[in-house]
Protein backbone atom coordinates (compact mmCIF):
# COMPACT_ATOMS: atom_id res chain seq x y z
CA UNK A 1 0.00 0.00 0.00
CA UNK A 2 1.26 3.31 -1.10
CA UNK A 3 1.81 5.30 2.22
CA UNK A 4 4.94 8.39 2.59
CA UNK A 5 5.97 6.98 5.34
CA UNK A 6 7.14 3.42 7.00
CA UNK A 7 5.63 4.75 10.61
CA UNK A 8 2.68 3.22 11.46
CA UNK A 9 1.57 6.57 13.02
CA UNK A 10 0.34 8.09 10.04
CA UNK A 11 -2.63 7.24 7.87
CA UNK A 12 -1.78 9.67 4.83
CA UNK A 13 -1.07 8.25 1.18
CA UNK A 14 1.69 9.33 -0.77
CA UNK A 15 -1.08 12.24 -2.37
CA UNK A 16 -1.95 13.35 0.14
CA UNK A 17 -5.36 11.78 1.07
CA UNK A 18 -5.45 10.09 4.23
CA UNK A 19 -6.68 6.58 4.33
CA UNK A 20 -9.97 7.35 6.45
CA UNK A 21 -11.06 9.57 3.66
CA UNK A 22 -10.71 6.63 0.65
CA UNK A 23 -12.52 3.89 3.27
CA UNK A 24 -15.49 6.45 3.64
CA UNK A 25 -16.62 6.19 -0.05
CA UNK A 26 -15.00 2.80 -0.57
CA UNK A 27 -18.68 1.30 -2.00
CA UNK A 28 -18.63 4.00 -4.22
CA UNK A 29 -16.60 4.39 -7.57
CA UNK A 30 -13.63 6.79 -7.05
CA UNK A 31 -14.16 10.42 -7.52
CA UNK A 32 -12.23 12.34 -9.82
CA UNK A 33 -8.85 12.69 -8.37
CA UNK A 34 -8.85 8.77 -7.17
CA UNK A 35 -9.46 7.74 -10.97
CA UNK A 36 -5.85 9.43 -11.60
CA UNK A 37 -3.84 9.20 -8.75
CA UNK A 38 -1.95 5.81 -8.38
CA UNK A 39 -1.52 6.07 -4.20
CA UNK A 40 -5.26 6.41 -4.10
CA UNK A 41 -6.36 3.70 -6.84
CA UNK A 42 -3.45 1.11 -5.02
CA UNK A 43 -5.04 1.81 -1.52
CA UNK A 44 -8.67 1.80 -3.16
CA UNK A 45 -7.56 -1.96 -4.05
CA UNK A 46 -6.08 -2.72 -0.80
CA UNK A 47 -9.11 -1.65 0.88
CA UNK A 48 -11.95 -2.99 -0.99
CA UNK A 49 -9.96 -6.64 -0.91
CA UNK A 50 -9.95 -6.15 2.84
CA UNK A 51 -13.54 -5.01 2.36
CA UNK A 52 -14.42 -7.99 1.12
CA UNK A 53 -12.79 -10.02 3.80
CA UNK A 54 -14.31 -8.39 6.75
CA UNK A 55 -17.32 -8.96 5.54
CA UNK A 56 -16.73 -12.64 5.23
CA UNK A 57 -15.13 -13.26 7.97
CA UNK A 58 -18.62 -11.75 9.93
CA UNK A 59 -20.25 -13.76 7.93
CA UNK A 60 -17.94 -16.61 8.76
CA UNK A 61 -17.70 -16.25 12.46
CA UNK A 62 -21.82 -15.77 12.61
CA UNK A 63 -22.07 -19.37 10.54
CA UNK A 64 -19.03 -20.73 12.77
CA UNK A 65 -21.13 -23.40 15.42
CA UNK A 66 -17.98 -23.62 17.48
CA UNK A 67 -17.90 -20.14 18.29
CA UNK A 68 -20.55 -20.77 20.95
CA UNK A 69 -20.17 -20.86 25.04
CA UNK A 70 -20.42 -24.54 25.94
CA UNK A 71 -23.92 -25.08 28.05
CA UNK A 72 -22.18 -26.45 30.84
CA UNK A 73 -20.25 -22.94 31.06
CA UNK A 74 -23.48 -20.60 30.47
CA UNK A 75 -24.65 -23.09 33.25
CA UNK A 76 -22.20 -21.71 35.17
CA UNK A 77 -22.93 -18.10 34.83
CA UNK A 78 -25.62 -18.67 35.96
CA UNK A 79 -25.21 -20.68 38.93
CA UNK A 80 -22.42 -18.14 39.72
CA UNK A 81 -25.01 -15.42 39.68
CA UNK A 82 -27.75 -17.35 41.42
CA UNK A 83 -25.20 -17.84 44.18
CA UNK A 84 -24.86 -13.98 44.42
CA UNK A 85 -28.47 -12.81 44.40
CA UNK A 86 -28.46 -9.55 45.39
CA UNK A 87 -31.85 -10.26 48.50
CA UNK A 88 -32.07 -6.97 49.41
CA UNK A 89 -32.57 -5.89 52.94
CA UNK A 90 -34.70 -8.09 55.31
CA UNK A 91 -37.94 -7.21 56.20
CA UNK A 92 -39.59 -8.26 59.62
CA UNK A 93 -43.26 -10.15 58.52
CA UNK A 94 -44.33 -8.58 62.11
CA UNK A 95 -43.85 -5.48 64.22
CA UNK A 96 -44.40 -4.39 67.52
CA UNK A 97 -46.71 -1.41 68.60
CA UNK A 98 -43.93 0.82 69.02
CA UNK A 99 -42.42 0.00 65.48
CA UNK A 100 -40.07 -2.55 66.79
CA UNK A 101 -39.41 -5.36 64.93
CA UNK A 102 -40.36 -8.60 66.71
CA UNK A 103 -40.34 -11.75 65.99
CA UNK A 104 -37.94 -13.94 63.69
CA UNK A 105 -39.98 -13.83 60.50
CA UNK A 106 -38.00 -11.71 58.01
CA UNK A 107 -38.43 -11.94 54.31
CA UNK A 108 -36.13 -9.85 51.50
CA UNK A 109 -36.92 -7.34 49.99
CA UNK A 110 -35.96 -9.24 46.91
CA UNK A 111 -38.91 -12.14 47.68
CA UNK A 112 -41.22 -9.29 47.89
CA UNK A 113 -40.10 -7.40 44.90
CA UNK A 114 -40.26 -11.00 42.53
CA UNK A 115 -44.34 -11.35 43.52
CA UNK A 116 -44.66 -7.19 42.78
CA UNK A 117 -42.80 -7.97 38.87
CA UNK A 118 -45.15 -11.85 39.11
CA UNK A 119 -48.11 -9.88 39.08
CA UNK A 120 -47.22 -6.75 36.82
CA UNK A 121 -46.74 -9.14 34.99
CA UNK A 122 -50.34 -10.26 34.18
CA UNK A 123 -51.13 -6.80 32.99
CA UNK A 124 -49.74 -6.44 29.44
CA UNK A 125 -49.70 -2.95 28.55
CA UNK A 126 -46.80 -2.93 31.57
CA UNK A 127 -43.43 -3.93 31.93
CA UNK A 128 -42.26 -3.49 35.19
CA UNK A 129 -38.60 -2.97 35.60
CA UNK A 130 -37.07 -1.57 39.21
CA UNK A 131 -38.37 -2.07 42.51
CA UNK A 132 -37.80 -1.42 45.91
CA UNK A 133 -39.28 -2.16 49.18
CA UNK A 134 -38.91 -0.31 52.02
CA UNK A 135 -39.89 -1.02 55.74
CA UNK A 136 -42.72 1.56 56.64
CA UNK A 137 -42.02 2.79 60.64
CA UNK A 138 -44.88 2.10 62.06
CA UNK A 139 -46.80 5.73 63.56
CA UNK A 140 -49.38 6.36 65.06
CA UNK A 141 -50.85 8.11 60.96
CA UNK A 142 -50.55 6.31 57.89
CA UNK A 143 -50.05 7.58 54.69
CA UNK A 144 -52.18 6.35 52.12
CA UNK A 145 -52.75 3.66 54.50
CA UNK A 146 -56.18 2.16 52.47
CA UNK A 147 -56.52 -0.98 54.04
CA UNK A 148 -56.38 0.38 57.55
CA UNK A 149 -58.78 3.12 57.70
CA UNK A 150 -59.84 3.74 61.50
CA UNK A 151 -56.61 2.39 62.71
CA UNK A 152 -54.49 5.51 61.66
CA UNK A 153 -56.24 7.45 64.43
CA UNK A 154 -55.88 5.12 66.98
CA UNK A 155 -52.94 5.55 69.79
CA UNK A 156 -52.07 1.25 68.40
CA UNK A 157 -52.89 -1.31 70.48
CA UNK A 158 -51.70 -2.49 73.61
CA UNK A 159 -47.84 -2.95 74.46
CA UNK A 160 -46.15 -6.22 73.21
CA UNK A 161 -48.66 -7.10 70.68
CA UNK A 162 -47.47 -7.15 67.14
CA UNK A 163 -49.51 -6.80 63.70
CA UNK A 164 -47.90 -6.78 59.86
CA UNK A 165 -45.58 -4.98 59.14
CA UNK A 166 -46.06 -2.43 56.91
CA UNK A 167 -44.27 -1.85 53.80
CA UNK A 168 -43.95 0.97 50.73
CA UNK A 169 -43.22 -0.01 47.36
CA UNK A 170 -41.60 1.95 44.32
CA UNK A 171 -41.92 0.50 41.07
CA UNK A 172 -40.91 1.56 38.33
CA UNK A 173 -42.59 0.99 34.79
CA UNK A 174 -43.09 1.05 31.13
CA UNK A 175 -45.94 1.02 29.67
CA UNK A 176 -47.72 0.57 25.79
CA UNK A 177 -48.40 4.25 24.10
CA UNK A 178 -51.62 5.24 23.45
CA UNK A 179 -53.42 4.19 27.23
CA UNK A 180 -54.79 5.85 30.19
CA UNK A 181 -52.10 6.18 32.37
CA UNK A 182 -53.86 7.02 35.40
CA UNK A 183 -56.40 3.72 35.39
CA UNK A 184 -53.77 1.83 34.25
CA UNK A 185 -51.72 2.74 37.28
CA UNK A 186 -54.26 2.59 39.84
CA UNK A 187 -55.31 -0.46 38.85
CA UNK A 188 -51.71 -2.03 38.87
CA UNK A 189 -52.08 -0.62 42.18
CA UNK A 190 -54.56 -2.40 43.61
CA UNK A 191 -53.56 -5.51 42.19
CA UNK A 192 -49.78 -5.28 43.78
CA UNK A 193 -51.57 -4.12 47.10
CA UNK A 194 -54.43 -6.96 46.67
CA UNK A 195 -51.33 -9.97 46.15
CA UNK A 196 -48.70 -8.71 48.10
CA UNK A 197 -50.65 -8.42 51.42
CA UNK A 198 -52.13 -12.22 50.24
CA UNK A 199 -49.29 -13.40 49.73
CA UNK A 200 -46.80 -12.38 51.86
CA UNK A 201 -48.95 -11.18 54.86
CA UNK A 202 -48.05 -7.50 55.01
CA UNK A 203 -49.26 -4.69 54.94
CA UNK A 204 -48.89 -2.24 51.70
CA UNK A 205 -49.26 1.64 52.48
CA UNK A 206 -47.59 3.13 49.59
CA UNK A 207 -46.93 1.73 46.13
CA UNK A 208 -45.33 4.45 44.04
CA UNK A 209 -45.18 3.58 40.32
CA UNK A 210 -43.33 5.65 38.06
CA UNK A 211 -43.82 5.33 34.37
CA UNK A 212 -40.39 6.15 33.27
CA UNK A 213 -40.94 5.20 29.53
CA UNK A 214 -43.38 3.88 26.73
CA UNK A 215 -42.39 1.05 24.47
CA UNK A 216 -43.49 0.15 21.36
CA UNK A 217 -45.00 -3.15 20.69
CA UNK A 218 -44.44 -2.40 16.74
CA UNK A 219 -41.25 -2.69 17.26
CA UNK A 220 -41.09 -4.83 20.09
CA UNK A 221 -40.41 -8.60 18.54
CA UNK A 222 -40.27 -8.83 14.65
CA UNK A 223 -41.73 -12.79 14.88
CA UNK A 224 -44.47 -11.98 17.09
CA UNK A 225 -48.17 -11.62 15.64
CA UNK A 226 -48.19 -7.74 16.06
CA UNK A 227 -51.70 -6.78 15.41
CA UNK A 228 -52.67 -8.61 18.63
CA UNK A 229 -50.84 -6.34 20.36
CA UNK A 230 -51.89 -3.23 18.91
CA UNK A 231 -55.56 -3.84 19.33
CA UNK A 232 -54.75 -4.04 23.20
CA UNK A 233 -53.37 -0.88 22.69
CA UNK A 234 -56.47 0.64 21.70
CA UNK A 235 -59.03 -0.77 24.15
CA UNK A 236 -59.44 0.62 27.17
CA UNK A 237 -57.90 -0.33 30.35
CA UNK B 1 -43.14 -18.75 35.52
CA UNK B 2 -41.05 -15.73 34.56
CA UNK B 3 -38.20 -18.38 34.38
CA UNK B 4 -39.83 -20.76 32.36
CA UNK B 5 -40.68 -18.07 29.75
CA UNK B 6 -37.03 -16.60 29.22
CA UNK B 7 -35.65 -19.97 29.07
CA UNK B 8 -38.15 -21.40 26.57
CA UNK B 9 -37.94 -18.21 24.01
CA UNK B 10 -33.85 -18.00 24.54
CA UNK B 11 -32.87 -20.91 23.22
CA UNK B 12 -34.84 -20.91 20.32
CA UNK B 13 -35.32 -17.18 19.11
CA UNK B 14 -31.83 -15.68 19.86
CA UNK B 15 -29.95 -15.64 17.18
CA UNK B 16 -33.17 -14.49 14.94
CA UNK B 17 -33.73 -11.42 17.37
CA UNK B 18 -29.67 -10.51 17.76
CA UNK B 19 -29.00 -10.56 13.90
CA UNK B 20 -32.11 -8.16 13.30
CA UNK B 21 -30.04 -5.31 15.57
CA UNK B 22 -27.35 -5.00 12.74
CA UNK B 23 -30.26 -3.14 10.33
CA UNK B 24 -31.71 -1.37 12.87
CA UNK B 25 -28.40 0.47 14.20
CA UNK B 26 -29.46 3.70 13.82
CA UNK B 27 -31.80 3.56 16.11
CA UNK B 28 -29.76 1.41 18.74
CA UNK B 29 -26.98 3.90 18.08
CA UNK B 30 -29.14 7.14 18.98
CA UNK B 31 -29.93 5.25 21.89
CA UNK B 32 -26.21 4.99 22.82
CA UNK B 33 -24.77 8.09 21.69
CA UNK B 34 -25.33 9.81 25.37
CA UNK B 35 -23.79 7.58 27.63
CA UNK B 36 -22.65 8.09 30.47
CA UNK B 37 -24.36 10.50 32.99
CA UNK B 38 -27.00 11.67 30.68
CA UNK B 39 -29.77 9.26 30.91
CA UNK B 40 -32.37 9.92 28.98
CA UNK B 41 -35.11 11.82 30.64
CA UNK B 42 -38.14 10.05 30.86
CA UNK B 43 -40.69 11.38 28.23
CA UNK B 44 -43.36 12.51 29.13
CA UNK B 45 -45.84 12.82 25.61
CA UNK B 46 -48.45 10.90 27.46
CA UNK B 47 -51.63 12.20 27.56
CA UNK B 48 -54.00 10.31 29.54
CA UNK B 49 -56.41 12.31 28.06
CA UNK B 50 -56.02 12.60 24.66
CA UNK B 51 -56.69 8.57 23.45
CA UNK B 52 -55.91 8.18 19.74
CA UNK B 53 -56.10 5.42 17.96
CA UNK B 54 -52.75 3.66 17.64
CA UNK B 55 -50.25 4.41 15.01
CA UNK B 56 -48.74 1.44 13.33
CA UNK B 57 -45.35 2.60 13.93
CA UNK B 58 -45.91 5.73 16.68
CA UNK B 59 -42.32 7.28 16.82
CA UNK B 60 -41.67 8.13 20.45
CA UNK B 61 -37.99 9.63 20.95
CA UNK B 62 -36.52 7.67 23.70
CA UNK B 63 -38.82 4.47 23.66
CA UNK B 64 -37.39 0.90 24.10
CA UNK B 65 -37.11 0.15 20.46
CA UNK B 66 -35.07 -3.06 21.18
CA UNK B 67 -37.09 -5.86 22.66
CA UNK B 68 -35.85 -8.94 23.09
CA UNK B 69 -37.56 -11.32 25.68
CA UNK B 70 -40.67 -13.33 25.76
CA UNK B 71 -44.04 -11.20 25.97
CA UNK B 72 -41.50 -8.64 24.00
CA UNK B 73 -39.72 -7.07 27.25
CA UNK B 74 -37.73 -4.60 25.86
CA UNK B 75 -34.27 -4.84 26.65
CA UNK B 76 -34.17 -2.54 29.17
CA UNK B 77 -36.48 -3.79 30.98
CA UNK B 78 -34.68 -7.11 31.36
CA UNK B 79 -31.64 -5.17 32.45
CA UNK B 80 -33.44 -3.47 35.09
CA UNK B 81 -35.04 -6.35 36.17
CA UNK B 82 -31.50 -7.87 36.23
CA UNK B 83 -29.96 -4.72 38.21
CA UNK B 84 -32.99 -5.95 40.53
CA UNK B 85 -31.14 -9.11 41.09
CA UNK B 86 -33.76 -11.44 38.89
CA UNK B 87 -31.42 -14.34 38.20
CA UNK B 88 -33.94 -15.04 34.94
CA UNK B 89 -33.76 -11.58 33.35
CA UNK B 90 -29.61 -11.94 33.72
CA UNK B 91 -29.72 -15.71 32.51
CA UNK B 92 -31.87 -14.18 28.77
CA UNK B 93 -29.02 -11.57 28.91
CA UNK B 94 -26.46 -14.16 29.06
CA UNK B 95 -27.98 -16.17 26.19
CA UNK B 96 -28.58 -13.22 24.01
CA UNK B 97 -24.90 -12.12 24.45
CA UNK B 98 -22.65 -15.12 24.86
CA UNK B 99 -22.49 -15.99 21.12
CA UNK B 100 -21.43 -12.66 19.87
CA UNK B 101 -19.07 -11.41 22.72
CA UNK B 102 -17.81 -14.91 22.20
CA UNK B 103 -17.06 -13.48 19.01
CA UNK B 104 -15.32 -10.73 19.93
CA UNK B 105 -13.31 -12.12 22.45
CA UNK B 106 -11.93 -15.09 19.91
CA UNK B 107 -10.96 -12.53 17.64
CA UNK B 108 -8.95 -10.70 20.29
CA UNK B 109 -7.24 -13.67 21.86
CA UNK B 110 -7.44 -16.21 18.94
CA UNK B 111 -7.32 -18.91 21.07
CA UNK B 112 -11.48 -20.48 21.67
CA UNK B 113 -10.43 -21.90 24.93
CA UNK B 114 -9.17 -18.46 26.36
CA UNK B 115 -12.06 -16.71 24.94
CA UNK B 116 -14.09 -18.74 26.49
CA UNK B 117 -12.98 -18.41 30.06
CA UNK B 118 -12.82 -14.15 29.08
CA UNK B 119 -16.72 -14.11 28.31
CA UNK B 120 -17.40 -16.38 31.51
CA UNK B 121 -15.36 -13.63 33.75
CA UNK B 122 -16.63 -11.13 31.84
CA UNK B 123 -20.36 -11.90 32.19
CA UNK B 124 -19.83 -12.67 36.34
CA UNK B 125 -18.24 -9.57 36.72
CA UNK B 126 -21.61 -8.09 34.65
CA UNK B 127 -23.81 -9.40 37.08
CA UNK B 128 -21.79 -8.31 40.07
CA UNK B 129 -21.55 -4.72 38.57
CA UNK B 130 -24.92 -4.47 37.06
CA UNK B 131 -26.22 -2.28 40.29
CA UNK B 132 -23.54 0.05 38.94
CA UNK B 133 -25.14 0.65 35.78
CA UNK B 134 -27.11 3.70 35.86
CA UNK B 135 -28.70 3.52 32.58
CA UNK B 136 -30.49 0.35 31.57
CA UNK B 137 -30.45 1.72 27.90
CA UNK B 138 -26.53 1.79 27.84
CA UNK B 139 -26.49 -2.31 28.68
CA UNK B 140 -25.39 -3.01 25.06
CA UNK B 141 -21.69 -0.87 24.83
CA UNK B 142 -21.19 -1.23 29.22
CA UNK B 143 -21.33 -5.38 28.29
CA UNK B 144 -18.99 -4.79 25.51
CA UNK B 145 -17.10 -2.51 27.45
CA UNK B 146 -16.43 -5.02 29.98
CA UNK B 147 -15.73 -7.79 28.02
CA UNK B 148 -13.35 -5.52 25.60
CA UNK B 149 -11.58 -4.47 28.91
CA UNK B 150 -11.53 -8.26 29.92
CA UNK B 151 -9.95 -9.44 26.96
CA UNK B 152 -7.47 -6.58 26.81
CA UNK B 153 -6.05 -7.40 30.53
CA UNK B 154 -5.62 -11.11 29.57
CA UNK B 155 -3.88 -9.79 26.68
CA UNK B 156 -1.55 -7.56 29.19
CA UNK B 157 -1.14 -10.81 30.85
CA UNK B 158 -0.38 -13.32 28.14
CA UNK B 159 2.30 -11.38 26.97
CA UNK B 160 3.80 -10.97 30.29
CA UNK B 161 3.43 -14.78 30.52
CA UNK B 162 4.49 -15.61 26.87
CA UNK B 163 7.85 -13.17 26.34
CA UNK B 164 9.94 -15.75 25.67
CA UNK B 165 7.57 -18.02 23.59
CA UNK B 166 6.86 -18.11 19.96
CA UNK B 167 3.26 -17.28 18.93
CA UNK B 168 2.85 -19.60 15.93
CA UNK B 169 0.25 -21.92 17.89
CA UNK B 170 -1.52 -19.06 17.31
CA UNK B 171 -1.60 -18.86 14.30
CA UNK B 172 -2.53 -22.50 13.51
CA UNK B 173 -5.81 -21.88 15.06
CA UNK B 174 -6.96 -18.63 14.08
CA UNK B 175 -6.15 -20.08 9.94
CA UNK B 176 -8.49 -23.07 10.64
CA UNK B 177 -11.33 -20.68 11.30
CA UNK B 178 -10.95 -19.23 7.54
CA UNK B 179 -14.60 -19.93 6.20
CA UNK B 180 -15.21 -23.06 3.86
CA UNK B 181 -14.78 -21.38 0.14
CA UNK B 182 -16.61 -24.56 -1.16
CA UNK B 183 -19.61 -23.72 0.90
CA UNK B 184 -21.23 -21.05 -0.91
CA UNK B 185 -21.20 -22.53 -4.31
CA UNK B 186 -18.54 -20.29 -6.09
CA UNK B 187 -16.86 -20.68 -9.11
CA UNK B 188 -13.40 -22.70 -7.83
CA UNK B 189 -11.15 -19.72 -8.84
CA UNK B 190 -13.20 -17.08 -6.71
CA UNK B 191 -13.69 -19.98 -4.25
CA UNK B 192 -9.69 -19.88 -3.99
CA UNK B 193 -9.53 -16.05 -3.96
CA UNK B 194 -11.73 -15.71 -1.37
CA UNK B 195 -10.25 -18.18 0.83
CA UNK B 196 -6.75 -16.52 0.64
CA UNK B 197 -7.99 -13.36 1.11
CA UNK B 198 -10.23 -14.90 4.46
CA UNK B 199 -6.70 -16.87 5.80
CA UNK B 200 -4.59 -13.85 4.98
CA UNK B 201 -7.05 -11.38 7.22
CA UNK B 202 -7.47 -14.07 10.02
CA UNK B 203 -3.31 -13.51 10.23
CA UNK B 204 -3.05 -10.54 9.82
CA UNK B 205 -5.30 -9.41 12.29
CA UNK B 206 -3.44 -11.69 14.74
CA UNK B 207 -0.29 -9.45 14.29
CA UNK B 208 -2.08 -6.01 15.31
CA UNK B 209 -1.50 -3.71 18.50
CA UNK B 210 -4.52 -5.13 20.66
CA UNK B 211 -5.77 -1.71 20.99
CA UNK B 212 -6.30 -0.96 17.33
CA UNK B 213 -7.93 -4.91 17.01
CA UNK B 214 -10.25 -4.03 19.57
CA UNK B 215 -11.16 -0.69 18.04
CA UNK B 216 -11.57 -2.62 14.46
CA UNK B 217 -13.45 -5.36 15.87
CA UNK B 218 -15.64 -3.51 17.62
CA UNK B 219 -16.46 -1.36 14.47
CA UNK B 220 -16.62 -3.93 11.48
CA UNK B 221 -17.23 -6.82 13.03
CA UNK B 222 -19.81 -5.78 15.61
CA UNK B 223 -21.21 -2.57 14.39
CA UNK B 224 -20.66 -0.52 17.58
CA UNK B 225 -20.23 3.11 16.94
CA UNK B 226 -17.37 5.17 18.02
CA UNK B 227 -19.13 6.79 20.72
CA UNK B 228 -20.14 2.92 21.75
CA UNK B 229 -16.42 2.18 21.08
CA UNK B 230 -14.97 4.82 23.09
CA UNK B 231 -16.99 4.56 26.13
CA UNK B 232 -16.35 0.25 26.06
CA UNK B 233 -12.17 1.03 25.32
CA UNK B 234 -12.59 4.49 27.43
CA UNK B 235 -10.59 6.82 25.12
CA UNK B 236 -11.88 9.67 22.75
CA UNK B 237 -13.43 9.06 20.21
CA UNK B 238 -10.70 10.84 18.12
CA UNK B 239 -8.63 8.22 19.34
CA UNK B 240 -10.93 5.50 18.17
CA UNK B 241 -11.44 6.99 14.77
CA UNK B 242 -7.27 7.25 14.82
CA UNK B 243 -6.76 3.54 15.74
CA UNK B 244 -9.36 2.40 13.28
CA UNK B 245 -7.87 3.96 10.11
CA UNK B 246 -4.50 2.80 11.41
CA UNK B 247 -5.72 -0.36 11.98
CA UNK B 248 -7.64 -0.67 8.04
CA UNK B 249 -4.21 0.33 6.83
CA UNK B 250 -2.22 -2.15 8.32
CA UNK B 251 -4.07 -4.58 7.66
CA UNK B 252 -4.94 -4.09 4.20
CA UNK B 253 -1.17 -3.13 4.04
CA UNK B 254 -0.62 -6.90 5.94
CA UNK B 255 -2.85 -8.88 3.51
CA UNK B 256 -1.10 -7.26 0.08
CA UNK B 257 2.54 -8.54 1.48
CA UNK B 258 0.75 -11.77 3.07
CA UNK B 259 -0.37 -13.14 -0.44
Amino acid sequence: MAVTSNSTDTTTLGCGRDVDDVWSHIDNPPDAHETTCPDCQAARADLASLNAATQQMVKADLDDPTLRIDPAVLDNIVAIARSEVRRGSKIPLRQGSEGQFEGELMISEHSIATVVRRVSDTVPEVEARRCRIRLTPRTHRFPGGQETEGAGAEPGPALGTTRPSQVSIDLSVTVLPHLAIGELVDSLRNLIILTVTAEIGVEVTRVDITVEDIHDPAEGDPGDDQPDVNGQGSADV
Amino acid sequence: MISDSFATTTTTKVEHQRRPRGHDISSRRTQHTGLGNDSPAPDQPIDPDHAEPPLPTPTTPGAVLNSTATRSLAQATVVSRAQDGDVAAFTHLVRSYEAELLRLAFRMLTDRGEAQDVVQDALVLAWRKLPTLTDPQAFHAWIYHITTRQCLNFLRARTRRRTDLTSSGEFDSVTRTGSNPGDRGDSPAAAAESSVRQTALNQVLATISADQRACWVLHELHDLSYPEISYAIGVPVSTVRGRIARARQQLAKGMTAWR
